[in-house]
């Protein structure tokens, strides 16, 4: 059987190589960084593994309700599809910085760009 | 509706009530402070707790996860729910508690055979109340060491402070993430604390020289005026002692030869020069710990290698 996205691109060890990289992208963007300045760093440390994993094709299993609700808070203070590509470029930016192949890249990409609207709320 | 079991008693929990509301509804006792589950008063262990909602294990670590604590005034268990007996308290005959500053009091607790690895903290139960306390000494002193902070009109750290030789208290087991071990035994230590956040980080300190920490261990305590450094003088002889230890204490509202003027969240990043290969161990104000901990991530600072101890504490606590 053909090897999973997640495998491929390394699983749990290449997560937690991406994301103090993805994690100190985010903060230091100005376009999001506000989204996520208000919660302790031990959580944000936590859920920006839970959205690796994700976009790694990975185990984590999240329903489109679960996007929804998870970001809804979020959307009341503006969150747009500006926010959504900036969120994706860092994405990118990222595996890039590990030597992560341009194909994998693309197909990560592809994961997180199917919840745009469930996380817009749309 | 699910039950909790405590020392043999089997008590029911309702859809949507916390085990500390379900507790004290039954006639617990049950040790509380912020009910938000910032202060850690609530600390708690189960049997197996992995059921439990994630608010659950706000700010615990992994290990203390896998040992079964959680926060009872977050748990809303869906699920049976087994406590473990209380083995905690202790009580413990005062030594000794000597004022260090206008606001300070070093308080030192009787502690042979008690286990726990500097830098965690515990417990301290007085007269129905308790808070989360550091404890400031090292396992081979004998004796329990804390730095009390006397906050005017607070509930707790008066009563403290006012401890003489001879009274007792009781303590928890000690808990906590915020100590010395293996992951960062390569690395330089940053070791940085604001007030009586000291207190952990002096554990840590005596750990880390009794394991012969090959790197450089800095050591920064930030203060208004130069009282507030209540140490000073015993970590200038510890200095000289190990070669490879440098203080760098600062102040705000004073400019004194010797010590740094201004804040530590500012003075800190830029004189490190190899972030990547340092360890941080934070202590103090929570907004001061939130801070530093960011600039130093941002730093480059790897996010596993920097352990903080917000000093938390909310308003209205009992
Ligand atoms: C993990 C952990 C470790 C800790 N270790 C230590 C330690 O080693 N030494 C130590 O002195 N303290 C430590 N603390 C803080 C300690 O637990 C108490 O919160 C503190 O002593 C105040 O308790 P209290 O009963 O005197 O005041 P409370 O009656 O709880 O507070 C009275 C009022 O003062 C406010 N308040 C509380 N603390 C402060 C503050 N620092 N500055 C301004 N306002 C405040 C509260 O919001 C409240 O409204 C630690 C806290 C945590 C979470
Ligand atoms: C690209 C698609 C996205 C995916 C797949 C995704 C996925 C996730 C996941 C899995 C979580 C963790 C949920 C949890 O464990 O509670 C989460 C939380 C979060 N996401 Fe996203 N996310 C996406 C886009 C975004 C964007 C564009 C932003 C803002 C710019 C954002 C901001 C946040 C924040 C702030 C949280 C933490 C919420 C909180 O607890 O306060 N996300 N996301
Ligand atoms: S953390 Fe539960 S009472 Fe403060």
């Amino acid at each position: 059987m053909a090897q999973s996205l997640f495998e491929r691109i390394g699983g749990e060890a290449a997560v937690n190589a991406a994301v103090d990289l993805f994690y100190r992208k985010v903060l230091s963007d100005s376009r999001i960084s506000h989204f996520f300045s208000t919660v302790d760093m031990d959580r944000q440390i936590a859920k920006q593994k839970a959205f690796l994993t994700f976009a790694f094709g990975g185990p984590a299993q999240y329903s489109g309700k679960d996007m929804r609700t998870g970001h809804a808070h979020l959307v009341k203070m503006g969150l747009n599809d500006s926010h959504f590509d900036a969120v994706l470029e860092n994405l990118g930016a990222t595996l890039k910085e590990l030597g992560v192949p341009d194909a994998l890249i693309g197909e990560a990409a592809a994961i997180a760009e199917s919840t745009r609207k469930d996380v817009l709320g749309k | 509706m699910s039950r909790i079991v405590h020392e043999g008693r089997s008590l029911e929990c309702r859809f949507d009530e916390t085990v500390l509301e379900a507790l004290l509804r039954q006639g617990v006792d049950a040790p509380y402070s912020c009910r938000a589950g910032v202060c850690h008063a609530c600390l708690c262990r189960g049997e197996d707790v992995s059921a439990l909602n994630p608010e659950s294990f706000r700010g615990l670590s992994a290990e203390q996860r896998a040992d079964g604590w959680f926060l009872t005034c977050q748990a809303k268990p869906v699920e049976d729910l087994h406590l473990r007996d209380a083995a905690g308290l202790r009580k413990c005959r005062v030594l000794s508690n000597r004022q260090v500053a206008p606001d300070v009091f070093i308080l030192r607790l009787e502690g042979k055979d008690f286990t726990y690895r500097p830098g965690q903290f515990l417990l301290l139960h007085c007269q129905g109340l308790s808070r989360p306390y550091s404890i400031a000494s090292h396992p081979a002193e004998g004796y329990l060491e804390f730095h009390i902070r006397k906050l005017e009109g607070g509930a707790l750290s008066p009563l403290l402070c006012a401890l003489r030789t001879g009274d007792s208290v009781d303590i928890s087991e000690a808990a906590g993430s915020c100590h010395y071990g293996s992951p960062h035994a390569t690395s330089d230590l940053v070791l940085a604390a604001t007030g009586t956040g000291l207190a952990p980080l002096m554990g840590v300190l005596k750990d880390a020289i009794k394991k012969e920490h090959p790197g450089w261990i800095f050591l920064f305590h930030g203060g208004r005026v130069k009282s507030d450094l209540y140490l000073d003088d015993e970590i200038r002889v510890l200095m000289k002692k190990h070669p490879r230890l440098l203080y760098r204490p600062a102040l705000t509202r004073d400019s004194l030869p010797g010590y740094a003027s201004g804040r530590l969240t500012e003075l800190i990043p830029p004189l490190l020069k190899t972030p990547q290969q340092c360890s941080a161990f934070l202590c103090g104000h929570p907004d001061f710990v939130r801070e530093l901990r960011l600039k130093l991530f941002l730093a480059g600072l790897p996010s596993a290698r920097i352990l903080a101890d917000a000093f938390s504490h909310t308003k209205g606590a009992t």
